[in-house]
Protein backbone atom coordinates (compact mmCIF):
# COMPACT_ATOMS: atom_id res chain seq x y z
CA UNK A 1 0.00 0.00 0.00
CA UNK A 2 1.96 2.97 -1.23
CA UNK A 3 -0.82 5.19 -2.28
CA UNK A 4 -0.36 7.72 0.21
CA UNK A 5 3.44 8.57 -0.53
CA UNK A 6 2.37 8.35 -4.34
CA UNK A 7 -0.68 10.90 -3.42
CA UNK A 8 1.65 13.04 -1.59
CA UNK A 9 4.37 13.46 -4.30
CA UNK A 10 1.30 14.11 -6.93
CA UNK A 11 0.20 17.14 -4.26
CA UNK A 12 3.69 18.56 -3.59
CA UNK A 13 3.85 18.60 -7.80
CA UNK A 14 0.39 19.82 -8.48
CA UNK A 15 1.29 22.68 -6.18
CA UNK A 16 4.50 23.50 -7.80
CA UNK A 17 2.64 23.38 -11.28
CA UNK A 18 0.15 26.18 -9.86
CA UNK A 19 2.66 28.40 -8.91
CA UNK A 20 4.37 27.52 -12.61
CA UNK A 21 1.66 28.78 -14.16
CA UNK A 22 0.08 31.39 -11.25
CA UNK A 23 -3.42 29.43 -10.48
CA UNK A 24 -4.59 31.05 -7.32
CA UNK A 25 -7.88 29.14 -7.44
CA UNK A 26 -7.15 25.40 -8.49
CA UNK A 27 -10.29 23.48 -9.04
CA UNK A 28 -9.29 20.31 -10.13
CA UNK A 29 -6.13 18.39 -11.22
CA UNK A 30 -6.35 15.82 -14.16
CA UNK A 31 -3.80 12.88 -13.94
CA UNK A 32 -3.62 9.41 -15.92
CA UNK A 33 -3.10 6.05 -14.23
CA UNK A 34 -2.34 3.34 -16.21
CA UNK A 35 -3.69 -0.25 -15.51
CA UNK A 36 -0.18 -1.62 -15.10
CA UNK A 37 1.04 1.32 -12.94
CA UNK A 38 0.67 -0.31 -9.84
CA UNK A 39 -1.54 2.01 -8.41
CA UNK A 40 -4.84 1.30 -6.99
CA UNK A 41 -7.37 4.12 -8.19
CA UNK A 42 -9.59 4.10 -5.42
CA UNK A 43 -6.63 4.51 -2.85
CA UNK A 44 -5.10 6.68 -4.36
CA UNK A 45 -8.04 8.71 -4.57
CA UNK A 46 -9.17 8.51 -0.68
CA UNK A 47 -5.30 9.06 -0.03
CA UNK A 48 -5.00 12.22 -2.27
CA UNK A 49 -8.66 13.44 -0.52
CA UNK A 50 -6.80 12.58 2.95
CA UNK A 51 -3.85 15.36 2.61
CA UNK A 52 -5.09 17.58 0.27
CA UNK A 53 -5.72 20.58 2.73
CA UNK A 54 -2.37 19.87 4.17
CA UNK A 55 -1.17 21.61 0.50
CA UNK A 56 -4.31 23.54 -0.54
CA UNK A 57 -6.75 26.07 1.20
CA UNK A 58 -9.55 24.18 -0.73
CA UNK A 59 -10.66 20.64 -1.37
CA UNK A 60 -8.83 20.21 -5.06
CA UNK A 61 -11.16 17.73 -7.36
CA UNK A 62 -8.90 14.57 -8.85
CA UNK A 63 -9.61 13.76 -11.75
CA UNK A 64 -8.17 10.21 -12.93
CA UNK A 65 -8.28 9.08 -16.55
CA UNK A 66 -7.84 5.36 -16.66
CA UNK A 67 -5.10 4.29 -19.51
CA UNK A 68 -5.77 0.97 -20.35
CA UNK A 69 -2.65 -1.70 -20.71
CA UNK A 70 -1.54 -1.83 -24.84
CA UNK A 71 1.14 -3.39 -26.52
CA UNK A 72 2.30 -3.98 -29.89
CA UNK A 73 3.30 -7.25 -31.27
CA UNK A 74 6.77 -7.92 -32.22
CA UNK A 75 5.97 -10.59 -34.48
CA UNK A 76 3.19 -8.94 -36.72
CA UNK A 77 3.00 -5.69 -35.91
CA UNK A 78 -0.73 -5.89 -34.48
CA UNK A 79 -1.28 -3.10 -31.70
CA UNK A 80 -4.32 -4.43 -29.35
CA UNK A 81 -5.46 -3.86 -25.33
CA UNK A 82 -3.76 -6.30 -23.61
CA UNK A 83 -6.92 -8.13 -21.16
CA UNK A 84 -6.29 -9.88 -18.10
CA UNK A 85 -2.82 -9.63 -18.00
CA UNK A 86 -2.35 -11.99 -20.34
CA UNK A 87 0.75 -10.90 -22.68
CA UNK A 88 -0.22 -12.87 -25.94
CA UNK A 89 -1.12 -11.03 -29.47
CA UNK A 90 -5.05 -11.42 -30.42
CA UNK A 91 -4.02 -11.98 -33.89
CA UNK A 92 -0.82 -14.00 -33.90
CA UNK A 93 -0.60 -15.65 -30.63
CA UNK A 94 2.75 -14.03 -30.29
CA UNK A 95 4.06 -13.65 -27.01
CA UNK A 96 7.00 -10.80 -27.64
CA UNK A 97 5.05 -7.89 -27.03
CA UNK A 98 6.29 -4.32 -26.29
CA UNK A 99 4.20 -2.59 -23.75
CA UNK A 100 2.81 0.69 -25.68
CA UNK A 101 0.67 2.59 -22.64
CA UNK A 102 -0.49 1.48 -19.19
CA UNK A 103 2.44 2.38 -16.93
CA UNK A 104 1.57 5.84 -16.72
CA UNK A 105 1.48 8.28 -13.92
CA UNK A 106 1.13 11.97 -14.91
CA UNK A 107 -0.16 15.09 -14.79
CA UNK A 108 -1.84 16.13 -17.46
CA UNK A 109 -4.43 19.29 -16.18
CA UNK A 110 -5.04 21.90 -13.95
CA UNK A 111 -8.61 22.42 -13.89
CA UNK A 112 -8.97 26.73 -12.03
CA UNK A 113 -12.00 28.93 -12.01
CA UNK A 114 -10.03 31.61 -13.66
CA UNK A 115 -10.23 32.55 -17.34
CA UNK A 116 -7.31 31.79 -18.56
CA UNK A 117 -4.29 29.54 -17.47
CA UNK A 118 -0.63 30.64 -18.41
CA UNK B 1 -16.80 28.63 -16.44
CA UNK B 2 -13.69 26.57 -15.65
CA UNK B 3 -10.31 26.61 -17.32
CA UNK B 4 -7.74 23.64 -17.91
CA UNK B 5 -4.28 24.53 -18.26
CA UNK B 6 -2.58 21.36 -20.34
CA UNK B 7 0.48 19.78 -18.68
CA UNK B 8 2.71 16.85 -19.06
CA UNK B 9 4.12 15.94 -15.80
CA UNK B 10 5.40 12.70 -14.96
CA UNK B 11 4.70 11.80 -10.66
CA UNK B 12 7.66 9.19 -10.69
CA UNK B 13 10.24 10.86 -13.27
CA UNK B 14 12.40 12.27 -9.91
CA UNK B 15 12.96 8.47 -8.50
CA UNK B 16 13.22 7.21 -12.70
CA UNK B 17 16.50 9.60 -12.88
CA UNK B 18 17.65 8.83 -9.59
CA UNK B 19 17.48 5.09 -10.12
CA UNK B 20 18.82 5.78 -13.36
CA UNK B 21 21.38 7.54 -12.06
CA UNK B 22 22.50 4.95 -9.21
CA UNK B 23 22.19 1.97 -12.06
CA UNK B 24 24.87 4.20 -14.16
CA UNK B 25 27.19 4.65 -11.44
CA UNK B 26 27.27 0.98 -10.37
CA UNK B 27 28.18 0.41 -14.22
CA UNK B 28 30.67 1.93 -14.25
CA UNK B 29 32.48 0.43 -11.29
CA UNK B 30 31.58 -3.30 -12.80
CA UNK B 31 29.23 -3.73 -10.45
CA UNK B 32 25.87 -6.11 -11.11
CA UNK B 33 23.32 -5.25 -9.07
CA UNK B 34 20.21 -7.67 -8.38
CA UNK B 35 16.74 -6.84 -6.82
CA UNK B 36 15.21 -9.72 -5.40
CA UNK B 37 11.93 -9.71 -5.14
CA UNK B 38 9.20 -12.48 -3.59
CA UNK B 39 6.81 -13.05 -0.68
CA UNK B 40 7.92 -13.48 2.59
CA UNK B 41 9.69 -16.74 3.29
CA UNK B 42 10.27 -17.69 -0.33
CA UNK B 43 14.21 -17.88 0.62
CA UNK B 44 15.89 -15.03 -0.62
CA UNK B 45 18.19 -14.77 2.03
CA UNK B 46 19.00 -18.71 1.97
CA UNK B 47 19.79 -18.13 -1.56
CA UNK B 48 22.23 -15.05 -1.20
CA UNK B 49 23.72 -17.23 1.69
CA UNK B 50 24.54 -20.21 -0.65
CA UNK B 51 25.73 -17.93 -2.92
CA UNK B 52 28.04 -15.54 -1.17
CA UNK B 53 29.41 -18.97 0.90
CA UNK B 54 30.27 -19.99 -2.91
CA UNK B 55 31.75 -16.33 -3.79
CA UNK B 56 33.74 -14.69 -1.05
CA UNK B 57 34.60 -11.58 -1.51
CA UNK B 58 32.75 -11.05 -4.77
CA UNK B 59 29.53 -9.72 -3.31
CA UNK B 60 27.52 -7.37 -1.34
CA UNK B 61 24.25 -7.13 0.20
CA UNK B 62 21.63 -4.79 1.02
CA UNK B 63 18.90 -6.21 2.51
CA UNK B 64 15.21 -4.60 3.31
CA UNK B 65 12.92 -5.70 5.87
CA UNK B 66 10.19 -4.09 8.01
CA UNK B 67 11.77 -4.58 11.02
CA UNK B 68 14.69 -6.19 12.67
CA UNK B 69 18.18 -7.24 11.94
CA UNK B 70 17.56 -10.75 11.52
CA UNK B 71 18.52 -11.14 7.76
CA UNK B 72 21.63 -8.99 7.70
CA UNK B 73 22.84 -11.05 11.18
CA UNK B 74 22.18 -14.04 9.08
CA UNK B 75 24.34 -13.33 6.23
CA UNK B 76 26.99 -11.32 7.83
CA UNK B 77 29.48 -14.21 8.40
CA UNK B 78 29.72 -14.75 5.01
CA UNK B 79 29.19 -10.97 3.00
CA UNK B 80 29.58 -7.51 3.15
CA UNK B 81 25.95 -6.87 4.21
CA UNK B 82 23.77 -4.19 5.52
CA UNK B 83 20.18 -3.79 7.16
CA UNK B 84 17.53 -1.62 5.70
CA UNK B 85 14.69 -1.25 7.70
CA UNK B 86 11.91 0.41 6.51
CA UNK B 87 9.89 1.02 9.80
CA UNK B 88 6.56 -0.18 8.20
CA UNK B 89 6.86 0.84 4.24
CA UNK B 90 5.92 -2.14 2.02
CA UNK B 91 9.16 -1.78 -0.30
CA UNK B 92 11.99 -0.35 -0.71
CA UNK B 93 12.85 2.76 -2.92
CA UNK B 94 16.63 4.55 -4.16
CA UNK B 95 16.90 6.44 -1.03
CA UNK B 96 17.07 3.99 1.11
CA UNK B 97 19.31 1.81 -0.95
CA UNK B 98 21.55 5.38 -1.38
CA UNK B 99 21.87 5.42 2.36
CA UNK B 100 22.77 1.69 3.01
CA UNK B 101 25.30 1.83 0.19
CA UNK B 102 27.09 4.93 2.01
CA UNK B 103 28.07 2.27 5.20
CA UNK B 104 29.04 -0.53 3.15
CA UNK B 105 32.07 -0.49 1.26
CA UNK B 106 32.08 -1.92 -2.69
CA UNK B 107 35.55 -2.49 -3.18
CA UNK B 108 36.46 -5.38 -5.52
CA UNK B 109 32.50 -6.40 -5.16
CA UNK B 110 31.21 -7.66 -9.09
CA UNK B 111 27.69 -8.15 -7.69
CA UNK B 112 25.19 -6.43 -5.50
CA UNK B 113 22.26 -7.93 -4.21
CA UNK B 114 19.30 -5.94 -2.96
CA UNK B 115 16.81 -8.41 -0.98
CA UNK B 116 13.53 -5.99 -1.07
CA UNK B 117 10.62 -6.46 1.14
CA UNK B 118 9.03 -9.54 1.44
CA UNK B 119 6.21 -8.76 -0.75
CA UNK B 120 5.42 -9.48 -4.60
CA UNK B 121 2.99 -6.37 -4.81
CA UNK B 122 4.68 -2.68 -4.43
CA UNK B 123 8.38 -4.00 -5.15
CA UNK B 124 7.64 -4.34 -8.68
CA UNK B 125 6.44 -1.15 -9.51
CA UNK B 126 9.94 1.10 -7.99
CA UNK B 127 12.90 1.05 -10.04
CA UNK B 128 15.75 0.92 -7.30
CA UNK B 129 18.68 0.95 -9.88
CA UNK B 130 19.28 -2.94 -10.31
CA UNK B 131 20.42 -3.87 -13.68
CA UNK B 132 18.50 -7.45 -13.32
CA UNK B 133 14.87 -8.02 -11.36
CA UNK B 134 14.78 -11.90 -9.48
CA UNK B 135 11.56 -13.34 -8.59
CA UNK B 136 11.75 -15.60 -6.21
CA UNK B 137 8.90 -18.25 -6.39
CA UNK B 138 9.07 -21.26 -3.33
CA UNK B 139 7.53 -24.47 -4.52
CA UNK B 140 5.14 -24.40 -1.21
CA UNK B 141 3.70 -20.96 -2.35
CA UNK B 142 1.90 -22.85 -5.17
CA UNK B 143 2.39 -22.84 -9.17
CA UNK B 144 -0.58 -20.31 -9.70
CA UNK B 145 0.68 -17.42 -8.35
CA UNK B 146 2.56 -15.72 -12.02
CA UNK B 147 -0.59 -14.68 -13.08
CA UNK B 148 -1.95 -13.54 -9.85
CA UNK B 149 1.38 -10.83 -9.59
CA UNK B 150 1.04 -9.81 -13.02
CA UNK B 151 3.93 -7.04 -12.33
CA UNK B 152 6.10 -9.03 -10.25
CA UNK B 153 7.43 -11.75 -13.42
CA UNK B 154 6.25 -9.00 -16.42
CA UNK B 155 9.48 -7.21 -14.48
CA UNK B 156 11.24 -9.36 -14.10
CA UNK B 157 14.41 -10.80 -15.87
CA UNK B 158 14.62 -14.20 -13.99
CA UNK B 159 12.24 -16.28 -12.19
CA UNK B 160 14.00 -18.52 -9.24
CA UNK B 161 11.82 -21.49 -8.64
CA UNK B 162 13.36 -21.93 -4.63
CA UNK B 163 12.86 -24.78 -2.08
CA UNK B 164 12.84 -27.58 -5.21
CA UNK B 165 14.30 -30.27 -2.80
CA UNK B 166 10.36 -30.18 -1.24
CA UNK B 167 8.63 -30.69 -4.56
CA UNK B 168 8.34 -34.49 -3.80
CA UNK B 169 5.60 -33.00 -0.37
CA UNK B 170 3.77 -30.13 -2.79
CA UNK B 171 1.29 -30.53 -4.95
CA UNK B 172 3.32 -27.94 -7.48
CA UNK B 173 4.68 -28.73 -11.05
CA UNK B 174 7.60 -26.36 -12.28
CA UNK B 175 6.34 -27.13 -15.85
CA UNK B 176 3.00 -25.47 -14.77
CA UNK B 177 4.59 -22.62 -13.07
CA UNK B 178 6.90 -22.05 -15.68
CA UNK B 179 3.89 -21.71 -18.82
CA UNK B 180 1.96 -19.34 -16.18
CA UNK B 181 5.20 -17.12 -15.98
CA UNK B 182 5.95 -17.32 -19.56
CA UNK B 183 2.15 -16.06 -20.61
CA UNK B 184 3.55 -12.74 -18.86
CA UNK B 185 6.77 -12.43 -20.08
CA UNK B 186 7.73 -14.62 -23.12
CA UNK B 187 11.58 -14.69 -22.29
CA UNK B 188 11.79 -15.20 -18.42
CA UNK B 189 14.46 -17.18 -17.31
CA UNK B 190 13.41 -19.80 -15.14
CA UNK B 191 15.88 -21.17 -12.66
CA UNK B 192 14.41 -24.06 -10.57
CA UNK B 193 16.72 -24.16 -7.53
CA UNK B 194 17.33 -25.74 -3.85
CA UNK B 195 19.85 -23.30 -1.46
CA UNK B 196 19.37 -26.63 1.20
CA UNK B 197 20.49 -29.04 -1.30
CA UNK B 198 22.43 -27.07 -3.63
CA UNK B 199 20.54 -28.40 -6.98
CA UNK B 200 20.41 -25.81 -9.50
CA UNK B 201 22.72 -23.56 -8.05
CA UNK B 202 25.26 -24.20 -10.54
CA UNK B 203 22.99 -22.67 -13.16
CA UNK B 204 22.49 -20.10 -10.88
CA UNK B 205 25.82 -19.07 -10.70
CA UNK B 206 26.22 -19.34 -14.37
CA UNK B 207 23.57 -17.06 -14.81
CA UNK B 208 24.66 -14.46 -13.14
CA UNK B 209 28.14 -14.66 -14.16
CA UNK B 210 27.27 -14.60 -18.10
CA UNK B 211 24.48 -11.57 -17.32
CA UNK B 212 27.17 -9.94 -15.78
CA UNK B 213 29.48 -9.96 -18.68
CA UNK B 214 26.71 -9.17 -20.88
CA UNK B 215 24.78 -6.22 -19.21
CA UNK B 216 28.54 -4.16 -18.28
CA UNK B 217 29.12 -4.68 -21.98
CA UNK B 218 25.66 -3.68 -23.48
CA UNK B 219 25.34 -1.06 -21.00
CA UNK B 220 28.77 0.60 -21.53
CA UNK B 221 28.43 0.25 -24.94
CA UNK B 222 24.71 2.09 -25.24
CA UNK B 223 24.76 3.97 -22.28
CA UNK B 224 21.63 3.30 -20.00
CA UNK B 225 19.11 0.94 -20.37
CA UNK B 226 15.53 1.73 -20.37
CA UNK B 227 14.26 0.28 -17.69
Amino acid sequence: MHERGVARRLLELTRELCEQHQVRALRGVRVEVGEFAGIEPLLLRSAFDEQCLSYFAKPVELELQLIPLSARCQSCGQTAVVKDFRFECPACAGRQLELLTGEELRITGLITDEESGS
Amino acid sequence: MTTTIPVQVDVKAQQRAAAAALREDLTRRGILCLNLISSPGAGKTALLEATAKHWPGRMAVLVGDIATERDAERLAPFTPVRQLTTGGACHLEVPLVKRGLEELSLDGVEFLFIENVGNLVCPASHDLGEHLRVVLLSVTEGDDKPGKYPKAFRTSDVCVISKTDLLPHVPFSVTSAEEDARQIRADLEVLPVSARTGEGLERWFEWLESRRAGCLTAASAAGESDR
